[in-house]
């Protein structure tokens, strides 16, 4: 079997590998998102109604109704027009696409170590500047993963005319292609295992020059003067620069701004943004940091929401609060605090379960939303009254004679 | 009416089936798909090869089209 042959079967297994994985339930996303809706709702309805809440349970299950109608119907439609199932290519097919790049640039060079595909462009020359030629990567892993491609399409100049460490104005220091308007179709490309495409595509990418995109403008190719430095987070190459005391790193105009609190400038990469009133910060005036989710609060969202019991920050979106008295605590506090009433009343702090506004007007046997008790644990010995109680009474607390009295109101 | 595999590695790189009339020259077809656009702007390959617009497509032919200039970013 000759290499081109070994080589097509390979592909073929990695893009046969990938759809398999991709398509194994079979079922379009949308309706697969709506039959897991479906199926919460029925979880909610079974629990609804096992803890006897009647409201809630006919309050989901219509909607469980509404998500059932809606899959049947979206079934019906797409039982019509069938998706079709993803398909790799087939080994004839890329076959005839890898001679085909041979035809294209000359030959291909296999690295069986790195498992990567190669060609070489011819001479490539931008607005006058001569580049060279290019010498394009294609990792066989891809295949398997297309959308790893985004981050890693690698090129080798061959001819050494840098400007700034680049070897073109729309790749890397590093060799890295800034793929910009061919990262959808390398990636497709990449599904369908259509090898030829890949290289015409990034051949024409390298060919082509945009100037509002480029590392470093072709205007002033090689002419890197002593102020000019290259963006510690784009990499852009510019004289106007800024630099950042916080991290020691020089940047360009487009990649950092004021903070929000103190109006101090500062880089993108130490500029954060507070959870809970989107401000951005500098690293100064990052308060604290939410104790639940690790975000960074601001110095007045930071004072505003802490924990009652522990006095950590917290975020908006982390505070848990008790549904009586709205008192706020952390995760950790509010699972020792929050919890409850024996009424099943629940979300409350100790406090509240104590002073239950229910637990003293309810009835005999009656649980927090008015449902009859199921489980014999709640019914305990404070809610039993001997004889005929009336709803609503409960014994009065039996007063020791020998109880210490207060002396100043003599209770 | 005949299909062929029609390969746009504009944008999102769209690859599937399309209808041809009998007779359909891959200028016309073009002319159908990118009415603002003109062939130069593209690479354009029939089966892999680079053919003239007076090609007559043929059933299960595979067309691709590449434009010319795709800008990279930074």
């Amino acid at each position: 079997m000759n290499l081109s042959l070994r080589l097509a079967t390979r592909i073929n297994d990695f893009v046969e590998q990938r759809v398999a994985t991709t398509h194994v339930l079979g079922l379009p996303s949308r309706l697969h998102t709506r039959l897991q809706s479906c199926m919460i709702l029925h979880s909610k309805t079974r629990k609804a109604r096992e803890k006897g809440l009647a409201v809630a349970e006919k309050i989901v299950h219509k909607q469980l109704i509404a998500d059932v109608s809606r899959l049947k119907r979206q079934l019906d439609v797409s039982s019509l027009n069938p998706p079709e199932p993803d398909k790799a290519p087939g080994v004839r097919d890329i076959y005839a696409d890898i001679k085909a790049v041979e035809a294209e640039f000359g030959e291909y060079k296999w690295d069986h170590v790195r498992g990567t595909l190669s060609v070489t462009t011819d001479p490539i020359t931008l607005k006058e500047v001569p580049l060279g030629p290019f010498r394009i990567h294609l990792s066989l892993e891809h295949f398997q993963n297309p959308s790893a491609s985004d981050g890693s399409t690698y090129v080798d100049a061959i001819n050494s005319n840098f400007s700034n460490g680049h070897p073109h104005p729309h790749v890397s220091e590093g060799g890295h292609v800034c793929l910009g308007d061919a990262i959808h179709s390398i990636r497709k490309t990449l599904e369908d295992g259509r090898v030829l495409d890949y290289f015409i595509i990034l051949k024409q990418l390298l060919n082509s020059y945009d100037a509002n995109g480029a590392y470093t403008p072709l205007e002033s190719w090689g002419q890197e003067g002593e102020g000019s430095i290259s963006c510690g987070d784009c990499g852009y190459d510019t004289s106007d620069y800024f630099y950042c005391e916080h991290c020691d790193c020089a940047y360009c105009d487009e990649c950092y701004g004021s903070c929000e609190s103190c109006e101090e400038l500062v880089c993108d990469t130490c500029r954060t943004r507070c959870r809970s009133c989107d401000n951005s910060l500098c690293p100064g005036c990052n308060a604290d940091n939410c104790k639940d989710c690790g975000r960074p609060l601001c110095f007045a969202c930071a004072q505003k929401v802490g924990c009652d019991n522990c006095s950590s920050a917290l975020c908006e979106d982390c505070v848990q609060k008790c549904v009586g008295c709205s008192t706020p605590y952390c995760k950790s506090c509010a699972s020792t605090e929050i919890g409850d009433c024996k009424c099943e009343k629940p979300g409350q702090c100790s406090g509240c379960r104590e002073n239950c506004d229910f637990c003293e007007v309810r009835k005999p046997g009656e649980s927090y939303l008015g449902q009859p008790k199921e489980h014999p644990e709640f019914e305990d010995a404070e809610t039993e009254v001997f004889g005929a109680p009336t709803p609503g009474f409960l014994p009065e607390p039996v007063v020791q004679e020998n109880e210490e009295k207060c002396d100043t109101c003599t209770a | 009416m005949s299909k062929i595999l029609f390969i746009n590695n504009e944008g999102g790189g769209f690859a599937g089936d399309a209808e041809i009339r009998e007779g359909q020259t891959v200028e016309t077809f073009f002319k159908e798909k990118f009415p603002d656009r003109a062939p130069s702007d593209f690479l354009i390959r029939v089966n892999r090869e680079a053919v003239a617009g007076s090609y007559v497509l043929q059933d299960k032919d595979r067309v691709t089209m590449t434009p010319i200039k795709i800008d990279g970013a930074a």
